[in-house]
């Protein structure tokens, strides 16, 4: 081999050594990526197991508090009606029912979260779901002095059951409207977009992002991990449910919640809570996979083949 | 004013239920479960049964099964809780007269039971 040859070659292996180098630092990138994915899923779907198991018990409870309830509710019932001619005594009877009544109100929480959530998946689109829901609450955006708009960007099309959706948007809404009392901005931001993104699975689908924003104090940092568990609240009164069950909601189209950064600013200040629901465009946990999984995503980098799989088993 | 059955396993449940009743004027009498109300029914029978869906043992659609192998008109209002539409439904289906959902009040349960009468 001459010199002009050598270096021949050894430009040639220099050039093979920083492609193979780049190569290198590209994958590793991209499996940290995917491996922060997965870690990300797999926290979704172990938050969906435990909200499962825990509902199943919090039903068994509320069966059995429902029966002596009603009886105590059926004998204050009585009782008012025998103590009607003496005031003291109907204002103690009037209070051990209004007690009864809000503690069904708890056990009636608890059995609609813990309830089977079948899903009757429809052709419907973002807006219907946010007409449904914005004709649902009207009354209380009307009471509380609340402007709300819709955007929806694109056609933001999908299979869902729009009744089950609409009430987990209606809840949202709802829990905005609390949050906002005392603020001096009262808005409320419903926005729809198309995005894909990856499922417990590892795979890319097609979602719908819902987004619910609003003008009030927010949710602090550490509060943002818990705010989907049941029982877990920040108002005094209430069951803390309220996103449990929209967590349900979501759950069961095959769908991720999230709590996110809000967008909003007033007087170059952030403020607000944005909660974002995302829905598959297909209803079906077993959709087609359009994307690749971890393992694929990384063989397919390699440039792997059958062989490169066989050996990756 | 009738004669009512009252069917539940549950004591409390049992006497409040029939106590309301009671007190609207009716001849109450109570069974704590699927055969008692048999034993009820064969010795004295009732205008109207008032029953839970949910009991131990013989169970509410069971009990209406029994019923209508000996008295094809006699009416039987369910309580049922919630979640149990479906339930409640087949009992329709299967010749329930009507349910009543709990929590329910005394005048929502009396309004059922007299409409049987």
């Amino acid at each position: 081999m001459g010199n002009a040859d050598f270096a021949e070659f050894m430009r040639s292996f220099s050039e093979a050594t920083t492609r193979l180098q780049e190569t290198h630092a590209a994958l590793t990138s991209q499996v940290e990526r995917l491996q922060a994915e997965l870690a990300e899923a797999n926290e979704r779907l172990r938050r969906s197991r435990s909200l499962a198991a825990l509902g199943e018990m919090a039903a068994g409870i509320a069966h059995e508090i429902r029966n002596p309830l009603g009886a105590i509710a059926l004998n204050a019932e009585m009782l008012q009606q025998d103590v009607a001619d003496r005031p003291d005594s109907t204002a103690c009877v009037d209070k051990i029912r209004r007690a009864a009544d809000r503690l069904d109100r708890i056990v009636g929480d608890v059995l609609s979260f813990a309830r089977d959530t079948r899903v009757h998946a429809v052709p419907t689109t973002a807006r219907e779901i946010f007409d449904i829901a914005v004709a649902d609450c009207e009354g209380v955006l009307a009471k509380e002095s609340v402007a709300i708009r819709c955007e929806v960007d694109g056609a933001c099309e999908l299979g869902a059951d729009s009744a089950l959706v609409a009430q987990a948007v209606s809840n949202l809404v709802r829990n905005a409207v609390e949050a906002m009392r005392g603020a001096t901005v009262r808005e409320i931001t419903l926005a729809a977009r198309e995005a894909r993104l990856r499922t417990a699975d590892g795979i890319r689908r097609g979602f719908v992002v819902l987004s619910i924003e609003d003008t009030g104090p927010g949710i602090p940092a550490e509060a943002r991990e818990r705010i989907f568990n049941p029982f877990f609240t920040t108002r005094e009164e209430g069951t803390g449910l309220g996103l449990a069950i929209v967590h349900r909601i979501v759950d069961a189209h095959g769908g991720m919640t999230a709590c996110v950064d809000s967008t909003r600013r007033i007087d170059g200040k952030q403020v607000g809570a944005r909660l974002e629901l995302s829905l598959p465009l297909e209803h079906s946990r077993m959709a087609a996979a359009e994307g690749v999984s971890l393992g694929e995503a990384v063989r397919r980098r390699i440039g792997g083949s059958s062989h490169v799989h066989a050996n990756a088993g | 004013m009738g004669r009512i059955l009252v069917v539940d396993d549950k004591e409390l449940m049992r006497d409040s239920v029939a106590a309301i009743l009671s007190r609207k004027g009716h001849t109450v009498v109570t069974a704590a479960d699927g055969s008692a109300a048999l034993a009820r029914i064969a010795d004295k029978r009732p205008e109207c049964i008032v029953t839970d869906l949910q009991m131990p043992g013989m169970n509410g659609l069971e009990l209406l099964e029994q019923i209508r192998k000996i008295d094809a008109e006699l009416p039987v209002v369910f309580m049922t809780a919630f979640g149990s539409v479906e339930t409640a439904v087949e009992a329709m289906k299967k010749g329930a007269f009507d349910y009543v959902t709990k929590p329910f009040s005394g005048d929502e349960l009396a309004i059922s039971a007299e409409r049987a009468l």
